[in-house]
C-alpha cells in the first residue's frame, strides 16, 4: 500500500478549511499519510465531505465530547488543522498526547489572551476586557470607551464581530446579539491607510508564518481589500463585516514590511508559537504597525495563492510541523501578481435574483478560477452570502489592478438584480480601483 | 465498454457541465479552473452512470487536466 511507512498526521478537517482534501492530498505525498479526523456532528452535516474524503484518505469520526481519544489507536505521530472551528480539537489531542504542535499557554488563540499578552509584551497598547452578558459589555465600554470591537473570543473568520462607534451601537447590540458567552471588547483600531498608497488596499495585512524548532519563517504577507459592513438587519450579532480578498505579493515599502514581520514575530513570540503555521493579521498605516490577532492556522487561499507564483508548498509545511520537523521554507516569489476576490450580497436574506454564470465571468481579463458563483433562485446563505469568489493573475500589480476593476464592474451589473451595483461598499471599492488604474 | 470517442465526448460534456463552460482544452487544470472536491465528486458520478465505469479520481486528484481524465476513463472504459 502507497505510503504504509510513512508517519501518520490526523488532520482535524470541516467544509471552509484552508486546505481542501485534495490540498491536503497533494501536500502530503511522499511526507506522511493523511488520516482524516471528523467530528460527528460535521460528518452528519455533510456526507459528501465523508464520500470524498473516504475515497482518499483513512477518515475516523470522533465523538464531539472526546475528540482525541482515537488518537493512539490510529497510530498518529502528529495532528494538526486548517480551520479555526477544530483548533480546540487539534490542540487537545497534540497536548494530550504529547506530539508536536501542542500549545506551550493556554488558549493562545484565545483573542482576549492575546490582547494582554501583547500589551504585556509591549506590542500593541490597546486593552480588552471579557465580556459575557449585556451588563458586562456597558461595564467594559464604560471602562474603555467607544469606538470598541466586539466578537468572540475564539472566532472563526470574522463572524460576530461587530463595532460600536456609539451608545446607539452598545444598545442595538443589547437587542440584537443572540449569545452573550465568550465574547471580548477591545478597543478599536482608528483607521489606516495602505502604506504604499493604492487606494483600494485595506489598512490591514497578513502574514504566513511556519514555526518550527530553529524559530519563525514568515514565507508570504498577503495585502486585504477593505472589508464590508453587513446591516445589522441582516445580522443578529450585529454589524457583522465580512473579509473580501486577499492580494499577493503585498505592495508595503521596504521599511514598512520589516516592521510588520518583526511585529509578527514578537506577537508569536509572546504566545509561545512554536511548530504551527500561523496566520497573523496586523494593522498598518503611517502611525506604524499593529498586531490585530494570530490564528493557530494556516489562512485560507494561501496555499494556492502562493503556488501559483511559485512559491513554496506552505500547506506540505503544515504537515511537516505537525511531525515536528523544521522546515525551511523560501520567501521568495516570481513576478506577478494574484488575488482572490470574495464579493457579498448587500443584504442577507432571501434568493439570488441575479442570473449568472461561470462562463461570464471566466471570460474576463484576468480571472484564472470562478471559485464561488451564486446561481439564480438559490439562498443567498448557500454561497455563505457571497455572489461571487474569484481568482485573478496578473504579470504586474498594475495590471492586476486594472483587471480588478473590471471584473468588479462586471461583478456589480451581473448582480444588480440582487443591488450590487447600488451596494454602497461595491460602489466605494470599484471607486477606489479605478483611482488606481488612472494613476497606474 | 464504450468506443474512445463516446467516452471523450461524455467526460468533456461533463466537465464542461461542472465548471460552467463552454471553452475547454486539454491542458484544463480542473482545481485551477475553480472546481473543488465536492464538484469532482458530482462529476464523477454523472461520468459512472452515463459510462458504466469506475471514475479515475485518483487521477483528478493528482493529475487533474482534462487529458489525464479522459485517458484514464478510456482505460477504464476498455478495461470493462
Amino acid at each position: 500500500m502507497p505510503g504504509a511507512d510513512l508517519p501518520r498526521v490526523g488532520v482535524f478537517h470541516a467544509p471552509y478549511a484552508a486546505m481542501s482534501l485534495r490540498d491536503l492530498l497533494m501536500a502530503a505525498r511522499g511526507l506522511c499519510t493523511v488520516v482524516i479526523l471528523l467530528r460527528e456532528s460535521v460528518a452528519a452535516a455533510h456526507p459528501d465531505l465523508v464520500a470524498v474524503a473516504r475515497a482518499f484518505f483513512e477518515v475516523a469520526i470522533c465523538p464531539d465530547d472526546r475528540t482525541d481519544d482515537a488518537v493512539p489507536d490510529l497510530g498518529l505521530a502528529g495532528v494538526t488543522t486548517v480551520h479555526d472551528a477544530e483548533l480546540a480539537a487539534a490542540d487537545a489531542a497534540a497536548a494530550r498526547w504529547g506530539l508536536p504542535g501542542a500549545p506551550a499557554v493556554a488558549d493562545p488563540w484565545d483573542k482576549l489572551r492575546q490582547r494582554v499578552a501583547f500589551r504585556g509584551a509591549g506590542i500593541s497598547p490597546r486593552r480588552a476586557l471579557a465580556v459575557d452578558s449585556p451588563a458586562g459589555l456597558r461595564e467594559a465600554v464604560a471602562a474603555l470607551g467607544l469606538p470598541g470591537a466586539l466578537k468572540p473570543r475564539r472566532a472563526t473568520a470574522s463572524f460576530g464581530v461587530s463595532l460600536l462607534r456609539s451608545r446607539a451601537d452598545v444598545r442595538e447590540q443589547e437587542v440584537l446579539r443572540r449569545g452573550w458567552s465568550g465574547l471580548v471588547f477591545e478597543e478599536l483600531l482608528p483607521p489606516g491607510e495602505h502604506p504604499s498608497g493604492v487606494p483600494w488596499l485595506a489598512g490591514y495585512v497578513s502574514v504566513e508564518t511556519v514555526s518550527g524548532a530553529s524559530g519563525h519563517r514568515h514565507v508570504a504577507v498577503f495585502d486585504k481589500v477593505p472589508v464590508a459592513p453587513v446591516p445589522a438587519a441582516d445580522a443578529p450579532l450585529g454589524h457583522a463585516i465580512r473579509e473580501t480578498g486577499d492580494l499577493l505579493p503585498s505592495r508595503l515599502p521596504d521599511a514598512a514590511r520589516s516592521a510588520v514581520l518583526a511585529a509578527a514575530t514578537r506577537a508569536l513570540d509572546a504566545l509561545g508559537v512554536r511548530r504551527r503555521v500561523t496566520h497573523t493579521e496586523l494593522a498598518v498605516s503611517a502611525a506604524g504597525v499593529d498586531v490585530i490577532e494570530v490564528n493557530g492556522r494556516l489562512g485560507g487561499e494561501v496555499r494556492r495563492m502562493v503556488g501559483m507564483l511559485g512559491g513554496p508548498d506552505v500547506g506540505r509545511a503544515v504537515l511537516e510541523v505537525a511531525l515536528g520537523g523544521d522546515p525551511a521554507p523560501s520567501a521568495a516569489l516570481r513576478d506577478g501578481a494574484v488575488a482572490t476576490l470574495y464579493v457579498p450580497f448587500p443584504r442577507r436574506d432571501g434568493e439570488v435574483r441575479s442570473d449568472a454564470s461561470r462562463a461570464d465571468l471566466r471570460e474576463l481579463p484576468g480571472v484564472v478560477a470562478v471559485d464561488e458563483v451564486a446561481a439564480r433562485g438559490a439562498r443567498r446563505a448557500d454561497t455563505g452570502y457571497r455572489a461571487v469568489k474569484l481568482t485573478l493573475a496578473a504579470p504586474t500589480a498594475d495590471a492586476l489592478d486594472a483587471a480588478a476593476g473590471d471584473v468588479l464592474d462586471r461583478v456589480a451589473g451581473l448582480f444588480a438584480p440582487d443591488g450590487l451595483d447600488r451596494d454602497p461598499w461595491l460602489c466605494g471599492l470599484r471607486d477606489r480601483v479605478r483611482r488606481r488604474s488612472a494613476v497606474g | 465498454m464504450h468506443a474512445a470517442p463516446e467516452v471523450r465526448e461524455v467526460v468533456t460534456e461533463e466537465w464542461r457541465a461542472a465548471l460552467d463552460t463552454h471553452d475547454v482544452s486539454a491542458d484544463d487544470d480542473f482545481f485551477a479552473r475553480g472546481g473543488n472536491s465536492l464538484m469532482a465528486m458530482a462529476m464523477a458520478r454523472r461520468i459512472e452512470s452515463r459510462l458504466g465505469i469506475a471514475f479515475p479520481m485518483d487521477v483528478l486528484f493528482v493529475d487533474s487536466t482534462l487529458a489525464a481524465v479522459l485517458t484514464a476513463c478510456e482505460a477504464a472504459s476498455a478495461r470493462r
